[in-house]
C-alpha cells in the first residue's frame, strides 16, 4: 500500500494528460509501464498528488514514417521482440531487449519510453538510444518538441523532459541501408541491474566505409558516444575514438553494483569487444 | 458523488475492490479479495512472488495499482485450474521444487505462462521464464525439472 495521499487518473486523450501534466500546485507523474513508478510510489522515494495513468493513450505502435522509425512511448520489450520492422531495420534494440531479465512480467509491462525518462545510468535503454542517435518527442499544453538523445539525458536520473511533459515517442532515424549491432552488459549476476551497457552501430555508406557509432552507459550520468569510420578493413579511426570514449570521465558514475575504478577498468576492453563483434557481424553478411 | 470502489473480474467473477489509488491490486487481492495465494515477497517486482495473470498476461500485482486494473481479467493460482497447472503443481510436488513455499505461487504462475506458450521449452527458455522468480530454499533445479517433467506429462499423457 502506498502510504501518501495519492489521486489516479486515465484520461482518454493526450490533450487531457497534458493539461492534467500542467498542474503545477502539485507534483504529477505519468505511470507508462509502472514498473520503477509503482514501487518508487511505495517505497515513498516519488510522492506525487496525482498519478497519470497513460494506459488509454495508446502509444504503443511501431512505425516507419518517412525517413524516421516512431516507436511509442509505451511499446514495451515484448513488443520490441515481436517487432518485423524492429528486427530488420534497428536490429540493436532486438538484441538489448531480448537480454532484459525478469521474465515476461517485467518484459511486458517494462517500456522504452519509460526507461528513458528514468534515465537511470544502469538501465539499457540509454546508452542504445544514445548510438542510434534517438530523439525523444515530448509533449504538453505548450506544444510537441523532440529533443536529440544527446541533449534528453542530462544526467543520472535526470533528462531535459520538464515537469508538465510526457514522453510520447522514441523517434529513430531509419537507416539508409544494412546496420550490424552488437550490445553487451557487464553485470555482476544475471539477475542485476547492468554496472556498463555497451552498444555498436555500423551502417554501410556503400563507398566501401562503414560509418560506427558506439555508446556506453554506466561510465559516466549519462551515456557516452563517438563515432568512427572503418576505411577497407582499417579501424584505427574507431580504435582511437574508443580509446577516448572509454577514458575515465570528470563525472565518473558509480553505484552499489561496481565502484568508478571498476567501470573505469572495464570499459575500454568490453567497447573494443562489442565494436570486433559488429565487425564479425559485417564480415559475416 | 463518485463511485468508491472499483470492479475487476477475477478468477472468473466480478468482485468489488477499493478506488483508493494508494491500493496495490496484490493488496487489494490479499485484504480486500482473500486471496492468499500471491505473495508479498519484496514490493519492488523482484521476486515474483506476487505473480497473476492480468488480462491473460503473467504480472507483478506489486507493479500494478488496483485501480488501474479496473474492467480487467484477474486470474490468480486459485483461479487457475487448468491441466497445465495440475501438470505443473503434480510435477512440483514429485520433484520437491518447493521447500517453504513462499515464491512457489509465483513460479507456478511463470511456469504456466511459459508452457502455454511453449510446450517443449529448452532450459534457457525455463530459465529466461523464471528469471524474474527469486527462491531462497530449492537452489532452482528441482523447480526447472518441474517445468521440464509438467512439460513433458502434457506431451505423453501417462
Amino acid at each position: 500500500m502506498i502510504s501518501h495521499k495519492l489521486r489516479y487518473a486515465a484520461p482518454q486523450s493526450i490533450e487531457a494528460a497534458a493539461h492534467l501534466m500542467s498542474d503545477t500546485d502539485q507534483l504529477v507523474v505519468a505511470i507508462g509501464g509502472g514498473t520503477m513508478l509503482v514501487p518508487r510510489m511505495t517505497r515513498g522515494e516519488e510522492r506525487p498528488g496525482l498519478a497519470i495513468d497513460l494506459r488509454n493513450l495508446g502509444l504503443k505502435s511501431i512505425d516507419a514514417i518517412g525517413d524516421e522509425i516512431t516507436i511509442g512511448a509505451r511499446v514495451t520489450y515484448d513488443d520490441i521482440m515481436e517487432s518485423d520492422l524492429i528486427r530488420n531495420e534497428l536490429p540493436l534494440l532486438k538484441v538489448m531487449a531480448d537480454g532484459v531479465t525478469g521474465g515476461r512480467s517485467i518484459t511486458g509491462q517494462g517500456t522504452l519510453g519509460g526507461s528513458a525518462c528514468f534515465a537511470n545510468p544502469a538501465s539499457d535503454v540509454p546508452a542504445c538510444l544514445a548510438a542510434l542517435d534517438a530523439k525523444i518527442r515530448l509533449v504538453s499544453v505548450s506544444g510537441t518538441r523532440e529533443v536529440a538523445s544527446s541533449e534528453f539525458f542530462v544526467g543520472a536520473f535526470s533528462t531535459a523532459r520538464r515537469a508538465d511533459e510526457i514522453a510520447v515517442a522514441i523517434v529513430v532515424p531509419r537507416p539508409r541501408s544494412r546496420t550490424h549491432v552488437s550490445y553487451r552488459k557487464v553485470k555482476p549476476a544475471g539477475s542485476s541491474w547492468p554496472i556498463l551497457t555497451v552498444a555498436c552501430v555500423l551502417v554501410e555508406t556503400g563507398s566501401g566505409f562503414l560509418h560506427a557509432r558506439c555508446s556506453v552507459g554506466g561510465l559516466a550520468p549519462r551515456p557516452v558516444s563517438g563515432s568512427g569510420i572503418v576505411m577497407g578493413g582499417d579501424t584505427s579511426d574507431v580504435d582511437r575514438m574508443l580509446a577516448g570514449l572509454t577514458s575515465p570521465p570528470q563525472d565518473a558514475w558509480e553505484d552499489a553494483l561496481g565502484d568508478r575504478e571498476y567501470r573505469a577498468m572495464a570499459a575500454p576492453p568490453v567497447a573494443r569487444r562489442v565494436f570486433r563483434e559488429a565487425m564479425e557481424a559485417y564480415d559475416a553478411r | 458523488m463518485p463511485d468508491e470502489t472499483i470492479t475487476l473480474s477475477v478468477n472468473g467473477k466480478p468482485r468489488a475492490a477499493s478506488r483508493d489509488p494508494r491500493m496495490l491490486l496484490v493488496d487489494a487481492l490479499r485484504d480486500e479479495l482473500g486471496l492468499k495465494a500471491p505473495h508479498i515477497g519484496c514490493l519492488s517486482g523482484d521476486c515474483g512472488a506476487c505473480s497473476v495473470l492480468i488480462d491473460g498476461e503473467v504480472r507483478k500485482s506489486c507493479l500494478s495499482l488496483s485501480v488501474a486494473c479496473e474492467g480487467r481479467e484477474i486470474v490468480t493460482l486459485e483461479g487457475d485450474k487448468s491441466e497445465i497447472m495440475h501438470a505443473l503443481q503434480q510435477a512440483f510436488i514429485e520433484t520437491n521444487a518447493f521447500q517453504c513455499g513462499f515464491c512457489t505461487s509465483g513460479m507456478l504462475m511463470a511456469g504456466a505462462d511459459l508452457l502455454r506458450r511453449t510446450p517443449d521449452p529448452d532450459i534457457e527458455q525455463i530459465r529466461k521464464a523464471i528469471s524474474g522468480n527469486l527462491c531462497r530454499c530449492t537452489g532452482y533445479a528441482p523447480i526447472i525439472r518441474a517445468i521440464q517433467k509438467a512439460a513433458e506429462m502434457k506431451r505423453n499423457p501417462a
